[in-house]
């Protein structure tokens, strides 16, 4: 007799929690049929903007491959990769991959969209035209050397050419990937006062 | 017969479920993200303020290096008081639409003053300079997060806390409805109710728990990113809190609908005990 009282209650029990799973499924079932796209989208959104810094992530060296002429592992972005050192106005300064304001706080900045050294293109240096970077540029003549130290390799460049630019002028820090050409630019005057909208480029080819 | 009433129930249950999860997730919406206060309370909870403080001023230290002004010029342009009624400003253009302007004249002119006091203006200068006081202003506007779509969000905001009042009165009439159906349904077994009431709140933190454990297993919350680190903060510890408080919900109808589960189950051993003392007594008798 008690264990038919047992049997009954456990019976009810069952059937309560099946009859509460169905509705849950019907329910998971029905948005995922009404809602799937917007669902999809919606976790798609909040894992764009989801950024997982693994801080203890190993730093992968970065190797120059030479016949293809690319970079394998390239550098972390906002990390320095590099030193440039130019003689004649005794500057000696980190190269950070980036060039946010941030970034040319601490140094040169490496413009995202252009290639690395080794990498047989153009690449755009970047610096304040403050003392402690690019104040001295008017000092450089053609034919200066500007030696950019690497944590894949040593690079020797030579100034060929200097202009003066307006900032939106773009046209005259082209990208290409004919022929390895370090540009470097500042703000110009170089002792100004207030916004400076022009900027002085050095132009400088890889020595063999 | 049986078969009908038995859908008809469950048709009923799934309403009923629905009507749950609406009123919890509606409350729990309107006392943390549609609730102003509750914004400012957190904002004030996570630092946020003295945040972008912090990065207003770094957002104008990047600026003087390429200005060939000293850093002096940036002495006291701005206080993490005005910060904070800015931002102030910006959350009450969202949640009340006063669509007020941020006023920068007084960075402006704290700027122009130390700049004045370097002794560094000149007539051909003060076009240059003028340029940098109006970059160092909508910097400033863009650190605080100043848009022209405040307003937009309040009337975004808006029509929703609309269409969900309108919901809630519809969703009001068909609880009712459905409390009083299920109440008929069970009327030749009225202990049957509390099994059903069971099985309803059983249903709903099924549902929000399940949905939670997707949603974290999907996406990174506290890996979330956007505009900068002070906000990023700060809305990361809003969704955190509103997770949490949805979760706790889930296991609070989880807690109530085991007891009714168990409750139910009660019943139908006393009521199987009490059937058979009946079914006895009448063979006795016999």
């Amino acid at each position: 007799m008690h264990n038919k009282r047992i049997i009954q209650a456990s019976k009810a029990t069952i059937s309560v929690i099946i009859v509460a799973l169905l509705l849950v499924g019907l329910i998971f079932f029905a948005t995922y049929l009404f809602f799937g796209q917007e669902i999809d989208t919606a976790v798609l959104l909040l894992n764009t903007v989801s950024v997982n810094l693994n801080e203890n992530k190993e730093q992968v060296p970065t190797i120059l491959n030479e016949e293809k002429q690319t970079l394998e592992n390239y550098p972390e972005y906002g990390t320095q990769y590099a030193t440039i050192e130019i003689p004649r106005i005794n500057a000696n300064l980190p190269v950070y991959f980036g060039d946010t304001l941030e970034i040319l706080k601490k140094g040169v900045g490496h413009s995202s969209g252009s290639y690395f050294p080794g990498e047989g293109g153009s690449i755009v240096y970047m610096g304040h035209n403050s003392k402690k970077v690019f104040r001295r540029f008017s000092e450089l003549q053609i034919g200066d050397p500007i030696k950019v130290t690497t944590t894949y390799g040593e690079f020797n460049y030579k100034i060929y050419d200097m202009q003066l630019i307006k900032e939106t002028e773009l046209e005259k820090v082209p990208i290409q990937r004919e022929e390895e050409i370090l540009m470097v630019y500042t703000c110009y005057p170089f002792n100004n006062i207030g916004y400076a909208d022009h900027r002085f480029v050095v132009y400088a080819k890889l020595e063999k | 017969m049986k078969i009908v009433i038995n859908i008809l129930k469950f048709i009923v249950m799934l309403v009923l479920v629905l009507c749950v999860l609406f009123f919890g997730l509606k409350n729990i919406a309107f006392s943390t993200i549609l609730n102003k206060d509750y914004v400012l309370n957190k904002l004030e909870e996570t630092n946020f303020y003295s945040g972008t403080f912090e990065l207003v001023k770094s957002g104008f230290e990047n600026y003087i290096a390429q200005s060939g002004l000293e850093e002096e010029a940036l002495n006291n342009i701005c206080t993490e008081e005005k910060v904070k009624n800015d931002i102030g400003i910006i959350i009450n253009n969202i949640y009340n639409g006063t669509n007020e302007d941020i006023d920068t004249t007084e960075i402006a002119n704290n700027l122009n003053a130390n700049i004045d006091k370097l002794n560094v203006r000149t007539p051909q200068n003060q076009k240059a300079l003028d340029k940098f006081v109006d970059q160092i202003c909508t910097e400033y506007k863009d650190t605080i997060l100043n848009t022209k779509y405040e307003n937009t969000i309040h009337n975004a905001l808006n029509k929703v806390i609309q269409i969900m009042e309108k919901l809630q009165t519809i969703i009001l009439i068909v609880t009712i409805i459905g409390i009083i159906c299920i109440i008929l349904l069970n009327v030749k077994n009225i202990y049957k109710l509390v099994g059903n009431i069971g099985t309803i709140l059983f249903s709903s933190s099924l549902v929000i728990l399940i949905a939670i454990k997707l949603l974290n297993v999907n996406v990174n919350i506290s890996a979330i990113k956007l505009f900068n680190n002070t906000f990023s903060n700060s809305i990361v510890t809003v969704l955190q809190d509103i997770i949490n408080k949805i979760n706790n919900f889930g296991l609070i109808l989880l807690i109530i609908s085991i007891i009714l589960i168990i409750l139910n189950a009660v019943i139908y051993i006393l009521k199987f005990k009490e059937t058979n003392n009946k079914t006895k007594s009448e063979n006795i008798s016999e």
